[in-house]
């Protein structure tokens, strides 16, 4: 892996990155307190309410927002890898593109596990790949699936966008995250 | 038996069917082992089986594999599944009816 990778959306010239975030939060999940868990839930749910106000129908735009944004927590918060560090998420809106972005700090391990699923999520059939990996984890222990991912692209064509960037002290890696889609295929769902 | 979280109800309360209802989003697939515990007995004691989840307002990942988990079992136990769904739940017409696939004795009903 490069010192810097970026993926999909991150190397798109223009895009809703240049906007400042309409809405953004820092927060911490310590995974040993299993209560904490429910924030993702609840920040996920708060970023979608927030964001369905611009929508006719404001609960399909909750609904779909809100799974989507946890979703992407819950991943962050899985893959960071010191419990103590800041899970952030933003929000932005521009024209009639959504876009939803997460950072956590992992490890080079990690870092790779995600770069090598990405380039998988891009190249592979999305119908195929969410089957063998939903009965692959369904046969297993595991739980580090990427079913929500592949769901977010299959089932609500978003785009994704990944970038990995090594810390400069403690050989950790930011990961960015980013999925947008467009108003028009919200509504349509 | 009926479980009730701050967050979801699990009804199992009527022989050959299960009800959920409210919000899913338990840490892991292992996690959802014991709320999901009697409907895979109740699989197993019936001849069909009866899942709604038009109440269920979300569902994580985490939750769509625990339930490909059901899925299977049910497979694994040749009891033919019906799953009552909302068609105006976004994740529930798209992510979930993806699962039909996993055994041609799953019906999902869209209501």
């Amino acid at each position: 892996m490069t010192e810097n990778t970026c993926f999909g959306l991150y190397n798109e010239s223009e895009t809703v990155l240049d906007k400042e975030a309409d809405l953004s939060l820092d927060f911490v999940v310590p995974l040993e307190l299993i209560s904490h868990w429910k924030k993702c839930s609840l920040v996920a749910d708060f970023f979608a309410n927030y964001q369905s106000l611009n929508f006719e129908d404001q609960q399909k735009a909750m609904s779909v927002l809100s799974n989507i944004i946890n979703e992407l927590l819950e991943n962050a918060v899985k893959f960071t890898c010191d419990p103590n560090k800041l899970v952030s998420i933003s929000l932005r809106r521009y024209q009639d593109e959504i876009s939803i972005e997460t950072v956590n700090v992992t490890n080079k391990e990690n870092a790779k596990k995600l770069e090598a699923f990405i380039e998988k999520v891009d190249t592979a059939n999305l119908e195929e790949l969410f089957f063998e990996q939903i009965e692959a984890a369904a046969l297993s222990e595991h739980d580090a699936s990427g079913v929500g991912l592949i769901s977010i692209v299959k089932d609500y064509n978003a785009k994704l966008g990944l970038k990995i960037q090594e810390k400069p002290d403690d050989s950790l890696f930011d990961v960015h995250v980013k999925v947008s889609l467009s108003s028009d295929d919200l509504e349509a769902l | 038996m009926i479980i009730n979280d701050t967050d979801y109800t699990i009804d199992c309360n009527t022989p050959g069917k299960a009800k959920l209802l409210g919000t899913l989003r338990l840490p892991s697939p292992t996690a959802y082992d014991e709320p999901f515990a009697h409907i895979k007995s109740g699989i197993e004691a019936s001849s069909e089986y009866t899942i709604d989840v038009t109440e269920l307002e979300f569902l994580n990942s985490s939750g769509l594999t625990a339930i490909a988990r059901i899925f299977m079992h049910a497979r694994k136990e040749g009891t033919p599944l019906t799953v009552i769904a909302n068609e105006n739940t976004p994740w529930q017409k798209k992510s979930l009816v993806s699962l039909k696939k996993l055994w041609d004795q799953i019906t999902i009903e869209l209501h």
